[in-house]
């Protein structure tokens, strides 16, 4: 049950109704009916593993207890590294297994072993990568003592469980979360109407970009896999078209599950922060899947460069390069997933070089418009971030070596995938409307989201006629573009 | 909370007062003819028509007749089919035959089979039937979208009605067609650019409300006959062909295996006098081989004729109205020679 499909929608408005007029009563009973809902929700979509949900919340729950009463020394420490060995090893198992013995199959018989490995059919459990993860990161802030742990189980299944984010995130923390659903929350119809205007932004980053970018995107790619059909610039429109569409795909998706959080007068992490108005990779990656580098940051990096602190520049360049593979991996079991951290990693490296690593940089602060130097800075940074997008997207590092080969060894300027009128103008139709929502966004860029202010001081009117428009947008566009209902990118995660 | 509900009332029902003209409009005129039962799709006395799916034509007109006509004997196949003429065909088969044409645009084996399972199903007999093939056909497995080639829902037993009726809707919405519809409603005129891929036509379509048979043709025989029709428009069409023999890709894969399986299992149980025919194609393009040869083995190689590639059909333009469609003459000549030259 994706947030786009109808069936969502008929699930949330029940749980909306029995929320504020059935479970309103405490803060206990407004919890319940999130977790029933929750587990309703994750069954909807593989109810397969809805018992290793619970168990992971159980055992978390009492783990990061017993962490907490033992003070010190090795029982708190058998504890804690038990916890984390736990979480990792169910990461591993469900997402990495495969991968591993496979590339460990693969190294032996370079060197002649003629070992040969069937893959285990293991499946992946939805949202593994983001449950797993707040788990992880709830105990080591118990461990270093920065949070008490928490005895309120329900809020705590709630936290984990939590429908608007268990399947793609985002990775809330229990310190911001718990103590919004430990009180009763009061209708708030300002938080109401905004998360309703951003579901509906998130909706049309969703369905009108993302979709119809995939759709040029997924020929171009699909194809590129095994013939030399098109040119290269056919293929460097590929790779951008990709490049809008994850993000659109994914911070549509975020906008639409803090959005959702909203309406129930809760708030969760803001994922995406306008990434792409960055002139650095630094900045760049501070706006991009937020709490994941958040996390990455606060777990990875910061122990790491610490550990690394007398090594210096090449300690911090280590520690980066380290958090950047970590955080390709954490996208999936491939090595192109690897290439694609790695390569985001060492785009940090000249910055480290220059020591300008912690220098904050707002772009374009309180102005309408860019300078010409960052507005290049803006573009080049796209351009970079799109290259390693084709690893993002490759099937295997073959295929991504071939597309960059195809993209450079190919007639440059010429149209490959622009073959009838039609598909030249919803091209240009699906040009047009990205163009419009770049604009939009850079209006909104100081907002929580792009639309977040915009018309609120217009007359109502006028106002409800913008949303009107985003609404017809959405339904014109499946016709007009012709873009089919993708599946989220994320949820593969 | 109720400031909250009702101005959520109040924005609905005001988007649906906006967005209702069009599902109001698409009702009562019901562009496509597929909301309402219509005793002729075409009207006479109309300026213009909307190309309405043939599939749906060909089912809806095979439903309504089939009880009293005991058809027995079929023709299948993409437009290039409907040039096989039931007259021409009925010389070649015994005396209580009774043909129906039973024909869709873009046809797929994906629904060419659904036909015949669809026939199996209502109890009736296939004691002949002609499958008119080519690679556009044999490749597709799956059933095609679109309003001009989607699948009759009766056929599938109406699992895709919804998707169905959403095409056509959601078609009907396209800003290209809405125009030219609306246009064509108010002007009464169908303007070239209503022409462009189909929507709108200002040749009258016509077939037998019983067999279905189309008779499109007549009209462009007759000027053909009186040498209007190769016009130098019609002409610059013919494009110039290579005379090194070109063969399709392979189209017959696994799933196309099973259909055509499915197919002929049909055939069997029928025991059916069958014919299969790869049509002359005007590109010159020969069936790949492999194709050629698991059609021969499945349904035996004297029920198996191919006419693709360079051969005295396709040399000729004349033998073709344009590219896409050769003429009745053509077909008329191949079914004599599949019949054994009566």
């Amino acid at each position: 049950m994706v947030f786009n499909s109808l069936n969502f929608a008929v699930f949330l408005l029940l749980v909306f109704i029995l929320y504020w007029f059935v479970f309103k009563k405490n803060a206990k009973t407004q919890n319940i009916l999130l977790l029933v809902a929750s587990i309703v929700f994750y069954c909807m979509a593989d109810w397969k593993f809805i018992f290793l949900l619970a168990a992971s919340g159980f055992i978390n729950f009492y783990l990061a207890k017993f962490i907490a009463q033992k003070k010190e020394g090795k029982i708190r420490s058998l504890f804690f590294f038990s916890g984390i060995i736990l979480n990792v090893g169910l990461l591993l198992y469900f997402k990495y297994f495969n991968f591993f013995i496979q590339s460990f199959v693969t190294l032996f018989n370079y060197s002649g072993a003629g070992i040969s490995f069937t893959p285990f059919h293991i499946l992946l459990p939805l949202g593994i990568s983001f449950f797993t993860f707040q788990m992880i990161g709830y105990l080591i802030d118990v461990n270093n003592d920065e949070i008490e742990p928490t005895g309120d189980l329900l809020g705590f299944c709630t936290y984990l469980a939590y429908f608007p984010k268990i399947l793609s995130g985002p990775i809330e923390r229990v310190q911001k979360f718990l103590p919004q659903i430990q009180k009763k929350r009061e209708f708030d119809y300002g938080m109401a109407v905004d998360g309703l205007r951003e579901i509906l932004w998130g909706l049309f980053k969703k369905m009108v970009i993302a979709d119809n970018c995939a759709e040029i995107a997924n020929t171009i790619f699909n194809s590129s896999a095994e013939s030399t059909l098109y040119s290269g610039s056919t293929l460097v429109l590929g790779a951008l078209f990709y490049t809008i569409q994850i993000y659109c795909d994914f911070s549509g998706y975020s906008d639409m599950a803090c959005g959702i959080s909203k309406l129930f007068n809760i708030r969760i992490v803001n994922n995406f922060a306008f990434p792409f108005f960055s002139t650095n990779i630094r900045d760049f990656w501070k706006k991009w899947h937020i709490s994941l580098t958040s996390w990455m940051m606060d777990y990875i990096f910061t122990p790491l460069s610490f550990i690394l602190r007398k090594y210096k520049k090449t300690g911090l360049i280590i520690s980066i390069l380290l958090t950047f593979l970590l955080v390709g991996l954490w996208h999936g079991a491939n090595w192109t997933f690897i290439v694609f951290g790695l390569l985001n990693g060492f785009y940090f490296i000249p910055q480290i070089l220059k020591g300008s690593m912690n220098k904050n940089k707002i772009v374009v602060k309180g102005r309408l418009t860019t300078l010409l130097k960052e507005f290049f800075g803006m573009f080049g940074l796209f351009i970079l971030i799109s290259l390693t997008a084709v690893f993002f997207r490759a099937e295997n590092i073959g295929h991504a070596t071939k597309y960059f080969h195809d993209m450079l060894s190919g007639l440059i300027y010429s149209w490959g995938y622009v073959q009838t009128f039609n598909l030249i103008l919803s091209q240009i139709v699906l040009l047009g409307v990205i163009i419009i929502f770049f604009i939009i966004e850079w209006l909104g860029r100081e907002q929580e989201y792009a639309i977040a202010q915009l018309g609120l001081k217009w007359k109502r009117p006028l106002r409800w006629a913008m949303y009107f428009a985003i609404i017809f947008a959405i339904i014109f566009a499946i016709v007009i573009l012709g873009g089919k209902e993708q599946q989220f990118v994320y949820f593969q995660f | 909370m109720k400031k909250f509900i009702k101005t959520i009332i109040v924005f609905l029902l005001l988007g649906l007062i906006l967005i209702m003209p069009l599902p109001i409009i698409y009702l009562v005129l019901d562009p496509f003819k597929v909301i309402k039962t219509y005793d002729t799709f075409y009207d006479p006395n109309a300026k213009g028509w909307v190309f309405i799916n043939r599939d749906y034509i060909s089912t809806t007109t095979f439903i309504k007749n089939y009880k009293n006509e005991n058809y027995n004997s079929y023709i299948l196949g993409n437009s290039r089919s409907r040039f096989f003429r039931i007259s021409d065909w009925e010389k070649h088969l015994p005396l209580n035959s009774k043909c129906f044409h039973f024909d869709a645009n873009g046809e797929s084996i994906y629904g060419l089979h659904k036909k015949l399972a669809y026939i199996d199903k209502r109890g009736l007999e296939i004691k002949n039937a002609i499958l008119v093939f080519d690679y556009g056909i044999l490749s597709q497995d799956k059933p095609r979208t679109g309003h001009l080639t989607i699948i009759s829902p009766e056929l599938v037993n109406n699992s895709n009605i919804i998707d169905f009726h959403l095409t056509f809707f959601r078609d009907f919405l396209t800003p290209k067609f809405l125009y030219a519809f609306l246009d064509f409603k108010i002007s009464g005129v169908v303007k070239p650019y209503m022409k462009e891929g189909d929507l709108l036509i200002n040749w009258y379509p016509v077939f037998d409300p019983i067999s279905n048979e189309s008779f499109d043709c007549y009209e462009w025989e007759d000027s053909i006959r009186q040498n209007k029709y190769y016009t130098p428009g019609r002409l610059s069409k013919f494009y110039s062909r290579d005379t090194i023999v070109k063969y399709s890709p392979i189209a017959i894969k696994e799933n196309q295996m099973l259909i055509l399986y499915g197919i002929y299992e049909i055939f069997k149980k029928h025991k059916t006098n069958y014919k299969i025919i790869i049509s002359p194609l005007y590109d010159q393009v020969k069936i790949n081989q492999f194709d050629l040869q698991f059609l021969k083995n499945l349904f035996g190689e004297n029920n198996v004729y191919d006419y693709s590639g360079i051969n005295k059909y396709t040399k000729d333009y004349k033998n073709y109205y344009e590219p896409a469609h050769y003429r009745p003459h053509v077909a008329r000549e191949i079914l004599n020679e599949v019949y054994g030259g009566k």
